[in-house]
């Protein structure tokens, strides 16, 4: 086994290793903000806590399951990942919550707070990480939140905000119950306070039992991927493609560029040929043919034929090259047994005005030197 | 520096680990690890320039046939290299398989042979010589080019070497060395010998039989030590192409025939090649075999130029070889305009002294032309053809009111008619 060899087999090697790793993680992976996910992104710790102070979490991923759930005055409704839902779906949670006890959302777009029909505006650009955020009204009185490093910011003309921001909007927004309408409502502009990783971040975790636990029962709405509608509004994360093909498709380019560079690199500079001039013998007599053909001057070109088919006859027939024409046309006739008004209407006379005549009279000259003398 | 497609292949395989992990950071991360892979192969592959390469010296081969040229590739650094090598040629050197691989352990050495087939006259040159050192990995590559000059000469093809045989029989049977020697066949008087039946009984010599006693004949020998000159014309009517080569490659044939046949009948052949000014000449060389190869090595590097000839100087080289009777053969074309004004002016001078003929190759195709009258495009072409036809031949027949022999043959024929040419003179005694 050569050297090369054994590098490519442990290569191999490590690449099989790294593939198993990638699919054994995959496969413990769960969704983000999930109540029943371990994971850093996942929710599980808010879930437990909640149960253990006496909250009934039910959780659902669908609209249809919010349905099901049906929530009353005595239920908070909280949406996570709203983004992944689609119109419909976010029509019928509005429907339905209205009249539940209180709707949480968390952190959603702008297009889901217009399908839900609520009055607030998110204050759309991107923030720097604004720390911890200092927050005065009710529930939320005298907490600190911790929205992450970017958490969305939002407006509105009714209701309450805290944990304010450098562009004027809230992090946390709240608006007063419509009955018949609208429960109480609670907009949170970041995600980081309900994951597990964040909820130990200031005082987070008295923000989550505060907004989800204000009711006996809890119905979790956690859309997922798994279950996005298919019309999403989309908040970046959903699409109905699979999520390796962004990064696929700039591998992919990547390995064209590469190919290009395998292809493109020449082994050695290419040879130029020292090319002598060289023009084929015939070109200016074929110029000349042009020359005729374009100017359609048939009476010059039959006029041409007959003095080269003149001189070759003289030759045949012993003449000298200066001999008349009129005794070369007896001496023609003569040979060939024609008549001599015939052979001179050929050789000599004979008006050419078309290209119809002109080729008759080039093939009777040919026929004439053929019969005079047969090669 | 290059990459190979193995490297390729490795980050394409990078689909698997994003398929797995749809990250963008996965794709930089696999780019990277490729990356660093070929840095590294690139810095394990060896050196190119540890490479020492001599090249074996150039070859001869005449125009169609295959020769071969050999590098010498020996590994002068410390490291195992195993490369690609490439050894580049110009086109029409026609080097058939210059790609070679070769694993070269330190210190050793190894003879990489390149087949050489030229497929045009002259020398035709090596360019540079590409080096592409592969890492162990076979990712990637160090590459380098150097110069390891090479020529190989084409030199022309002769066709008309298998006319040769022939020539020399007839050539013999005039010489008399292989038929009776008789009176007719030459005019210098060779030797005295005795009768036998069969010889001409008018090439007795009386004198002789009657101090002998019994009869003598006389024999003769063809004159020798007669002077032919070739003059080879390389101006631009030498450039026209008939058939596969120039004008200039098919008198090249009929000069190298001509040659070949004058220096075995024991005549002084002398070479000039021009056009503004002599460009080759072969003079003074008496070893018969030593000739053709001079021959054939003067024309080897001439190419077409260009230019209008200079009769005049061309002329006046002829004159200056000798002041001696000589057989010249222009071997030009019958180009009307430049017969007219450049050669007429100056053959009264040379007809005076020397036996002139003129050698033009003929295109087939025109003849061909001027009898195609089917359609009228055909008729107008054919007219054309006639003309030119008309132009040379009044071209020929000015030259030919000056005492000078004008052969206008198609390639094939030309060296055939003009050495016959040469045994006709040879047999009539007119050298």
């Amino acid at each position: 086994m050569t050297r090369g060899r054994l590098i490519g087999a442990s290569l191999v090697l490590a690449l099989v290793a790294l593939a198993l790793v990638a699919v054994l993680t995959a496969g413990s992976r769960k969704q983000p903000l999930d109540p029943g996910s371990a994971a850093p992104d996942g929710a599980r710790a808010v879930a437990q806590v909640l149960r253990a102070q006496g909250v009934s979490v039910h959780v659902t991923h669908t609209a249809a399951g919010l349905v099901q759930q049906s929530a009353g005055p005595d239920s908070t409704v909280v949406v996570t990942r709203a983004g992944l839902l689609g119109r419909a779906s976010l029509h019928r949670i509005a429907q339905t919550s209205s009249s539940a006890g209180s709707l949480v959302l968390i952190a959603p777009t702008a297009p889901v707070l217009a399908d839900l029909g609520l009055p607030i505006r998110e204050v759309p650009g991107a923030r720097s990480d604004p720390g911890q955020l200092r927050c005065s009204t009710p529930p939320f009185d005298g907490l600190r939140f911790d929205g992450g490093v970017a958490p969305r910011s939002y407006t509105s003309t009714v209701g309450a905000g805290c944990a304010r921001l450098d562009d004027g909007g809230d992090a946390i927004r709240t608006l007063p119950a419509v009955p018949g309408l609208r429960p109480a409502v609670v907009v949170i502009g970041s995600d980081q306070f309900l994951r597990n990783r964040g909820v130990l971040s200031a005082d987070d975790a008295a923000i989550a039992l505060r907004a989800l636990g204000s009711h006996p029962r809890l119905v979790w709405v956690a859309a997922d991927t798994a279950h996005a509608d298919a019309s999403a509004t989309g908040s970046g994360e959903a699409s109905p493609w699979p999520r390796w093909l962004g990064p696929g498709t700039w591998l992919v380019a990547a390995c064209v560029v590469l190919l290009m560079l395998w292809r493109g690199r020449r082994l050695g500079r290419l040879v130029t040929e020292p090319l002598p001039v060289v023009v084929p013998a015939v070109e200016t007599t074929l110029s000349r043919g042009q020359l005729y053909r374009r100017a359609r001057d048939t009476a010059r070109t039959a006029e041409v034929l007959r003095i080269a088919s003149r001189h070759r006859l003289a030759r045949y027939l012993g003449l000298a090259p200066t001999t008349p024409a009129a005794e070369l046309v007896r001496e023609t006739a003569q040979a060939t047994r024609r008549d001599a008004r015939e052979v001179h209407d050929v050789l000599v006379g004979g008006p050419v005005d078309d290209e119809a005549q002109l080729i008759r009279t080039a093939q009777e000259l040919q026929n004439l030197e053929r019969q005079v003398h047969r090669p | 520096m290059a990459i190979t497609g193995r490297a390729v292949l490795l980050a394409a395989l990078g689909l698997i680990y994003v398929a797995l992990v749809p990250r963008a950071w996965s794709v930089l991360v696999w780019l990277a690890v490729v990356a660093v892979l070929v840095i590294v192969d690139v810095l394990l592959a060896g050196s190119p320039a540890g490479l020492d390469l001599t090249r074996s010296p150039g070859a001869q081969v005449v125009l169609g046939e295959s020769t071969s040229t050999s590098l010498l590739v020996r590994n002068d650094g410390r490291r195992r290299v195993r490369a690609l090598v490439r050894d580049a040629w110009q086109p029409s050197a026609g080097a058939g398989g210059s790609r070679h691989t070769a694993t070269l352990p330190p210190g050793e050495s190894v003879r990489l042979t390149t087949e050489l087939t030229p497929v045009r006259r002259g020398d035709r040159r090596a360019d540079r010589t590409t080096l592409r050192s592969y890492g162990p990995l076979g990712l990637a590559a160090r590459q380098r080019s150097v110069a390891v000059p090479g020529t190989v000469r084409a030199l022309p093809a002769f066709p008309s070497r298998r006319h040769l045989p022939s020539r020399l029989r007839v050539l013999r049977e005039i010489d008399g060395r292989a038929a009776v020697r008789v009176r007719g066949q030459g005019t210098e008087f060779d030797s005295l010998r005795d009768y036998v039946d069969g010889d001409d009984v008018r090439s007795l010599d009386w004198r002789a039989t009657a101090r002998r006693r019994h009869l003598v004949v006389r024999t003769w020998q063809p004159e020798r030590d007669r002077r032919v000159v070739i003059l080879l014309d390389t101006s631009r009517t030498s450039a026209g192409r008939v058939g596969d080569t120039t004008r200039l490659d098919h008198s090249m044939d009929a000069a190298l025939l001509l040659g070949a046949l004058a220096s075995r009948a024991g005549d002084r052949v002398q070479f000039l090649a021009g056009d503004r000014a002599i460009g080759a000449r072969v003079i003074g060389v008496h070893d018969r075999g030593q000739l053709l190869h001079r021959l054939v090595t003067a024309m080897t590097p001439l190419e077409p130029a260009l230019v209008e000839a200079d009769w005049s100087r061309l002329a006046g080289a002829v004159d200056g070889l000798s002041r001696q009777r000589a057989l010249v053969v222009l071997l030009t074309s019958l180009e009307p305009a430049a017969i007219e004004e450049g050669l007429l002016p100056v053959l009264p001078a040379l007809t005076a002294r020397h036996r002139v003929v003129v050698a033009s190759v003929t295109d087939p195709v025109l003849r061909q032309m001027a009898s195609q009258r089917r359609t009228a495009f055909e008729t107008y072409d054919a007219a054309a053809a006639e003309r030119t036809l008309t132009l040379r031949e009044r071209a020929a027949t000015a030259l030919g009111q000056l005492g000078v022999t004008v052969l206008d043959e198609s390639p094939d024929e030309l060296p055939t008619a003009l050495v016959d040419h040469y045994l006709m003179l040879k047999r009539q005694a007119l050298l």
